[in-house]
């Protein structure tokens, strides 16, 4: 292993800069002078980092090297037992599962939820609104995708709110959500009963619902088992809750930074479109995922071993002034923009086009209503890694004047 | 402008979807429609992004 004479030495485990908002200094740092960098881990094996955007794309476009069903996560661990996730699986199982919802979520089968996300909207502005001054995650950001996701899957509209409560407790590791030490497994298991239920109701009685889509497909010419019924629910509601609530909050961010930008979309609001995917490459709210590798590679002159940690630093990649111009600067006109912030390749985000339906109808309501929703403090982040998530934010909801 | 597409190669991912949904996209079992094989060249950027995008190689263009 090489070790760089230049440049500080760089501890992607030190979380300081994530919670301080300054881990942009820091991915610079790798990107500029340490392109493949290793990381020791106090209980790991320790890790590869790549920030490069032609680094990250080249990794990810080559399942064949850089395997995910050795774990996703920065740390190692899987997190679903048994069986494997679509998204911690390889080829060739990978391509027929993810074949099993895919379909359902592409662009055209996203219109017909078009009337609820609408209607989630609504409600959650017209809440805002009336409030005047709220935590933004809690009154609208996190409740959105849950609210749909819940309803694109099967969950009744009144349930969504267990489910909230679910994902809180199950998906953080912070002390604030949880009741108790067993809580996560408590809220699993709570969350499983649920929908098994769920599962046989439309077993019997298939709906208009991804539930009803899973339960009844088959897989290499058998129905899925109960385990991978499971863990497909887990990763769709997993994938698509934290990371759509922190492009919205992180969205409201960026307009306070760059708030000419903001100006600009309410007087250009066809923009709308490449702004949502301004956002994704500014905020990214999944800043990484991990590969591990299968054999010996060759990437900017070191070695990676086969069964390395390759973690793929997306959040870096959509910075690489080498791509993009300006990348720390908001344009919300960016043309072309071919960002990574829903991943790239085989495994890239299956549930983008719901997420941009969701966000920029959050977006578009805003600006019909002529209002503003404009931070009051600092946000509290989550303490992690690998996700750019907020905690809490604290904003007034203005009425724009003259509009 | 002319999209093609190796159907050996083509794995469904729906990548190309994602960059030019007016050309491309994928049905209910999970498979790729070309919705117009001839683009127009206002198309050309997007369907440039899906060639790129698609993680099997599986487009190329004939002009
Ligand atoms: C703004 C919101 C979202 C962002 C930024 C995002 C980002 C990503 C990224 C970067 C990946 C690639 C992971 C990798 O390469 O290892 C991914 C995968 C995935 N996403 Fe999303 N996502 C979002 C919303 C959603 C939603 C709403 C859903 C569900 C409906 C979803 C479902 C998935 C699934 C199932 C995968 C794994 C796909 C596979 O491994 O084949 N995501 N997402
Ligand atoms: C901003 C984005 C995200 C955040 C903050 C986040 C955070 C977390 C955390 C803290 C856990 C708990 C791990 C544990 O049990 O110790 C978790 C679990 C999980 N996450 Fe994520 N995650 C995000 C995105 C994703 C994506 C993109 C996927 C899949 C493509 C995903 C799939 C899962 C799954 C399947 C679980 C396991 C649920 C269970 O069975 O316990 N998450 N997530
Ligand atoms: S992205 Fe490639 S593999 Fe996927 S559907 Fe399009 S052509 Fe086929």
């Amino acid at each position: 292993m090489t070790t760089y004479a230049e440049g500080p030495q760089v501890d992607l485990m030190d979380l300081a800069p994530f919670i301080e908002g300054r881990e942009n200094e820091v991915l610079a740092e790798l990107r500029e002078h340490q392109p493949l960098h290793w990381n020791d881990e106090p209980d790991g094996p320790g890790f590869w980092s790549v920030t490069r955007y032609d680094d990250v794309v080249k990794v990810v476009s080559d399942p064949a090297t850089f395997i995910n069903g050795e774990g996703t996560q920065i740390l190692s661990r899987k997190v679903e037992g048994s069986t494997s996730t679509v998204h911690n699986t390889d080829p060739p199982r990978h391509g027929p599962l993810r074949k099993l919802a895919a379909p359902h979520l592409r662009a055209m089968k996203v219109k017909e939820w078009q009337d609820i996300i609408d209607e989630c909207v609504d409600t959650l502005l017209d809440d805002l609104e009336a409030r005047g001054e709220a935590e933004l995650v809690k009154t609208a950001a996190a409740l959105l995708p849950i609210q749909v996701l819940g309803q694109v899957l099967g969950v009744a509209r009144e349930d969504c709110d267990l489910l909230l409560d679910w994902t809180n407790r199950v998906i953080s590791d912070d002390p604030e959500y949880m009741r108790g030490p067993d809580e996560k497994e408590r809220a699993r298991n709570e969350m499983f009963a649920y929908f098994k239920e769920l599962t046989e109701k439309r077993r019997s009685a298939p709906a208009h619902d991804l539930v009803s889509k899973l339960v009844h497909a088959e897989f290499q010419g058998e129905p899925l088992p109960w385990e991978d019924l499971a863990a497909y629910y887990f990763v769709l509601v997993g994938a698509g809750n934290e990371t759509t609530r922190n492009l919205i909050t992180g969205t409201v961010l960026a307009f306070d930074e760059f708030p000419d930008q903001w100006d600009k979309l309410v007087r250009e609001p066809e923009l709308l479109g490449s702004t949502i995917e301004e956002m994704l490459r500014y905020v990214t709210p999944i800043r990484a995922m991990r590969r591990t590798a299968t054999a010996d590679v060759e990437l900017n002159g070191q070695t990676i071993r086969a069964g390395d940690k390759v973690v793929c630093w997306f959040q870096a990649a959509n910075r690489d002034p080498a791509v993009f111009e300006d990348p720390d600067v908001v344009k919300i006109d960016r043309t072309p923009n071919d960002h990574v912030g829903f991943g790239w390749g085989i495994h890239a985000c299956m549930g983008s086009h719901l997420a941009r339906a969701e966000v920029s109808t959050f977006f578009r309501k805003v600006l019909e209503r002529g209002i503003r929703i404009r931070p009051l403090a600092e946000p509290d982040r989550l303490h992690t890694n690998q996700f750019n998530a907020y905690k809490r934010l604290q904003v007034a909801i203005e009425k724009e004047d003259g509009r | 402008m002319k999209v093609l597409v190796d159907w050996d190669l083509c794995e469904g991912h729906g990548q190309c979807e994602f960059a030019a949904p007016d050309v491309f996209t994928i049905d209910d079992e999970g498979d790729l429609e070309v919705l117009d094989e001839t683009p127009g060249d206002e198309q050309r950027a997007a369907v440039e992004q899906a060639i790129r995008r698609c993680p099997t190689h599986a487009l190329s263009l004939a002009d």
